[in-house]
This record gives C-alpha cells, sequence and structure tokens, in this order.
C-alpha cells in the first residue's frame, strides 16, 4: 500500500508539472483580423441625349425619341427606292466598368440597316456617339413593295472589358 | 491529365468571366416604303362633232376606254382627261406613249398633251387628248376603225 502510494506520487508531480507548463504556454496570444470586403462592378448603357432623324427626300417623315433609358424608337415613312433616313444618337455608360459595344437586327426586309456602333469602346460613366444608323429602301424595291410597313428590333450589346 | 484538367478548369473559368457583365439597349423601328398610284379621276369632252357619239368607261381606275364614232373626214374629238397621284410619293417622272392601229392606212390619229414633268402626292394634272379623222379619205375608208392605247407612266426613286 505504501508501495503504490509512493507509485502514484511520482506520477503525479511529472503531471502537474505538463499541467503548468500547458497554462503557460496559453496565456500569451495575439490574434489580427482583416477585415475583407470586394464589391463587383456593374455595366450598364442607355440611350441619352436628344436623337435626330433626317432623310433623303423631302416628302419623307418620321421621328426619333428615347422612349425609355434602354429604347430608342425611329419611325421613318414614305420611302421610294433609293431612299433613306438616318438617325443620329449617343450611348452613355452608367457603370463603374468599362465595355465594348456590339449589335445585331432581326432583319428589316426589303429595306435594310446600318450603324457604326459596334467595335465602340465606351469608358466609365462616360457618352459615346455620336453614332450613326441608316436605314434605306434599296433602289432595287419594286412594285411589290409600294407601302411595305417594316418593324424591326435593333438590339445594341454592351460588354464590360 | 493534370495539366488537360487544369487547362480545362482555365478556360471554364475564363469563358464564366466572359459572360458575366452585359447590358442591352434596343432600338426599335418601323419604316414603311410609300406609294405611287395615277388614276384617271375626270374627263371632259371639249369638242366633238353634234353627230359623234363619245363614251368614256374606268373613271377611277388607271385605264379608261375612249370610244368615239362616227367620224367623217377631218372630223376630230378633243377630250380633257384629268390625272390624279392618289399616292402618298410624288412621282417625280412622268411620262406617256401612245399607240394606235388603223384598219384602213392611217385613217385616224391619235396625240396627247405634254405630261408635266412631275406630279406631287394628291395633285392632278389634266391632259388633252386628240383624236383626228385624215382628210381627204377614199370611199373605201368608210367604216374604218382605230384601236389606241395612251399610257401615262410615273415613277419615283433611284
Amino acid at each position: 500500500m505504501k508501495m503504490n502510494k509512493k507509485l502514484m506520487t511520482t506520477m503525479l508531480i511529472p503531471l502537474a508539472l505538463m499541467l503548468v507548463v500547458a497554462f503557460g504556454y496559453a496565456q500569451f496570444t495575439s490574434q489580427i483580423t482583416e477585415t475583407v470586403t470586394a464589391t463587383a462592378g456593374s455595366f450598364d448603357i442607355e440611350f441619352t441625349g436628344t436623337p435626330t432623324i433626317t432623310f433623303s427626300s423631302g416628302y419623307m417623315t418620321g421621328s426619333a425619341t428615347i422612349t425609355s433609358p434602354t429604347t430608342l424608337t425611329v419611325t421613318a415613312s414614305n420611302f421610294a427606292p433609293g431612299d433613306y433616313a438616318t438617325v443620329t444618337f449617343y450611348i452613355i455608360s452608367t457603370g463603374t466598368l468599362p465595355g465594348v459595344l456590339s449589335e445585331t437586327n432581326n432583319g428589316p426586309s426589303p429595306f435594310t440597316y446600318s450603324d457604326n456602333v459596334a467595335g465602340t469602346t465606351i469608358g466609365i460613366t462616360s457618352t459615346a456617339g455620336p453614332f450613326t444608323a441608316t436605314i434605306t429602301l434599296p433602289s432595287g424595291a419594286g412594285n411589290v413593295d409600294q407601302g411595305a410597313p417594316v418593324t424591326f428590333t435593333v438590339t445594341i450589346t454592351g460588354t464590360a472589358t | 491529365m493534370l495539366t488537360a484538367i487544369v487547362f480545362v478548369v482555365l478556360v471554364s473559368s475564363g469563358a464564366l468571366a466572359w459572360a458575366q457583365f452585359t447590358s442591352t439597349i434596343t432600338e426599335s423601328v418601323s419604316a414603311s416604303a410609300g406609294t405611287l398610284t395615277l388614276i384617271v379621276t375626270g374627263y371632259t369632252i371639249v369638242s366633238e362633232p353634234s353627230y359623234m357619239t363619245v363614251l368614256v368607261t374606268g373613271v377611277g381606275s388607271n385605264a379608261i376606254t375612249i370610244t368615239a364614232s362616227p367620224f367623217a373626214p377631218g372630223d376630230s374629238v378633243v377630250i380633257d382627261v384629268t390625272i390624279k397621284n392618289t399616292g402618298t410619293l410624288p412621282a417625280t417622272s412622268l411620262g406617256d406613249g401612245v399607240s394606235y392601229t388603223n384598219k384602213y392606212d392611217s385613217t385616224f390619229m391619235l396625240s396627247t398633251g405634254t405630261f408635266p414633268g412631275s406630279l406631287a402626292s394628291g395633285n392632278s394634272v389634266t391632259i388633252t387628248q386628240t383624236i383626228t379623222c385624215e382628210s381627204p379619205l377614199p370611199n373605201a375608208a368608210e367604216g374604218a376603225s382605230m384601236n389606241g392605247t395612251i399610257t401615262f407612266t410615273g415613277s419615283v426613286g433611284t
């Protein structure tokens, strides 16, 4: 019994020493915190300014109006073969990123459409333009095209670069 | 193998990044061609022999028919025909042509006044037309007839 007590004491002393050392290790600590805030940029384009429309012949009529920030509505009528209407407009970038513009349209036959938007780089919160769009009734149009009404959509897409 | 996987991952992440930030605006365009339509809206018989009957049909269309008889040698009928541009476009180039076929030599002659160079939308022009029976004529020309056509053409555009 006495032997066991002595053995027990011998084992407890190192354990107590280890605990002391361990607590000693945990006592002195320090930490720093790095708070990171990251925000994605935005890229938005809109029509801006006052668009204009001109005609190749005096008997033609029409208008170009920004009906919402993202919609430019153009009407042009009374084309004869070879006549064309020219629309001038501006695009503004309201986001925080620069971008490049591209254009597609869904086919205005028998009319043709062209503009100089594609490939234009637009800076941050800056205005690009004036852009020129031309709507033409080709000289090859015949009597079958008399009075032909056409509605088509031109989609201008800006892609952040 | 590992290189290939890394390449695919890089390409995929690159493609996603490319498609992420876009903005679209639209230009809505309505365009319409005009029309050019010439029709005969009326006529006036200016002069004719008292024994002659003149019948004009087709008013309101782009083709009229004039039937006149009987002619004696030297007779003539003068008719003013009114032509209107009912289209939305001006006729910037106008022309006319006369063709006729006599069933006996050159018994009859059909002529028309000068068509103006242009005719605005909604405007009218009056053209004088004359049908003349030649003189003198032999008895063999009795009962002879003529079929003729006057064509008015307007155009616009290039």
